[in-house]
């Protein structure tokens, strides 16, 4: 019995040992990953690092995902172009489309915006995607201002907007879109129709073949830490970057 | 005793081994990364509209005025035809608004909103003492109003409907 209860202890003990030093060398490891990302505000404040990221369309805020005290993600999703419902809408005037975007969380973040545009036939649930008309007929045009257009990553549907520099907390991006304006073009495509009445009077009705066709686009504003700036934004949005001294990132 | 070593010690390796692989998942998923969606849809409504000429005649005056009762704005232009005899004793008169242009017609300088109508054309005919039965035609037309790069509205009378009556 005595032999038993001392050959147990022995090879357990080696062994729990050895889990121990494997645990604390892991937590270590992100003790340290931690205080990298949070030392600056755990030293001033009890407050948490919380991200945080909305999209402004106009001047008011559309969307917003942010990460609060309580562990929770305070978020609400929105509806753009709900301005240019008020009116009917007409071909090749120039309309405000006033994109930006806020870091509404209480720690820095690198922001980029993708952004699709298409074109469907008919409303709501009976729409159906039309992709012969082109979704550059849905001019949303952009403003360059600090802002890098990924052109290996765009398409005709789709646009990949990199915000150059770091964006504080509760700052404000410059407008990466200022104005909206749907291609005239789309209303020289016609069929005539011809009809004589009882009174002989002869009615030709030009038939626009894209009436009631509507378009959509859609943003997508991505965030992350500034910390760990290359390793962060290669694992959270798959793309290589360059981090200069002062905070810009530049594609690779 | 061998076998009792065996199965203590792997509870406590598997175990070890657990709580190693919970502690780097976690430290995976250190980057705070946050994101928001929006959308919106417009849709296009391009609808002709319809412009219906009104015509009177009284004193050897054809009284036109042209109403928009349609959906949409539109801008309108009218020529009128004679007979190759009476047409140069065709007289036009009455709002400012409409002017001689391109292609014979006299074109209304406003835009006509939709259920609008344009002020009064007069069209002075001169029977030229004939005793003849001669038709005056009124041809009317409409187009949509366009928009420029700087959002300046702009007809466009390629794009035209046509009406034409007697």
């Amino acid at each position: 019995m005595k032999k038993k209860k001392k050959s147990f202890s022995v090879k357990p003990v080696i062994l729990l040992s050895a889990a121990a030093l494997l645990l604390l060398g892991s937590t270590v490891g992100s003790a340290r990953a931690a205080l990298t990302y949070y030392s600056e505000n755990y030293s001033v404040q009890m407050s948490t690092s919380n991200i945080g990221v909305s999209l402004i369309e106009n001047g008011d805020k559309i969307s917003y995902r942010d990460y609060n005290e309580n562990d929770e993600w305070n978020e609400s999703t929105g509806t753009l172009l709900s301005d240019l419902k008020k009116e009917k809408l007409v071909l090749g005037k120039t309309y405000d489309e006033k994109l930006s975007v806020t870091n509404s969380g209480s720690i820095d973040s690198y922001v980029r915006v993708i952004l699709y545009k298409s074109w469907s036939k008919g409303e709501g649930e009976n729409a159906v995607k039309d992709t012969t008309l082109s979704p550059a007929l849905i001019d949303l045009n952009l403003t360059g201002n600090g802002w890098t257009e990924d052109k290996n990553a765009s398409t005709k549907e789709r646009t990949v907007l990199y915000y150059n520099s770091i964006l504080p907390a509760g700052e404000t991006t410059p407008e990466f879109a200022d104005t909206l304006r749907i291609d005239p073009a789309l209303g020289k495509k016609v069929t005539e129709h011809e009809t004589i009445d009882e009174n002989g009077y002869k009615t030709i009705t030009t038939v626009y073949d894209y009436d009631g066709y509507s378009f959509q686009v859609e943003a997508e504003v991505d965030a992350v830490q500034t910390h760990n700036a290359q390793d962060a934004i290669k694992s959270a949005w798959g793309v290589d970057v360059d981090v200069a001294a002062n905070g810009d990132i530049s594609l690779r | 005793m061998k076998k009792k070593f065996n199965k203590k010690s792997l509870c406590l390796a598997a175990a070890a081994l657990a709580l190693t692989a919970g502690i780097s998942v976690n430290s995976a998923m250190a980057y705070f990364t946050t994101y928001t969606t929006a959308a919106g849809d417009v849709t296009i409504s391009l609808g002709s509209t319809v412009t219906i000429p009104e015509e009177k005649v009284s004193d050897w005056t054809k009284h036109i005025v042209i109403k928009n009762t349609g959906d949409y704005e539109c801008y309108v232009r009218v020529k009128v035809f004679a007979g190759e005899k009476y047409q140069d004793g065709l007289v036009y008169q009455g709002s400012q608004k409409w002017s001689p242009g391109e292609e014979d017609y006299y074109y209304y300088s406003d835009i006509v909103p939709a259920g609008g109508e344009t002020e009064e054309l007069q069209v002075k005919i001169d029977s030229k003492d004939s005793e003849e039965e001669f038709n005056i035609i009124v041809a009317q037309e409409c187009t949509p109003v366009l928009y420029d790069d700087e959002g300046k509205p702009y007809a466009d009378w390629n794009a035209k409907q046509e009406e034409v009556g007697e």
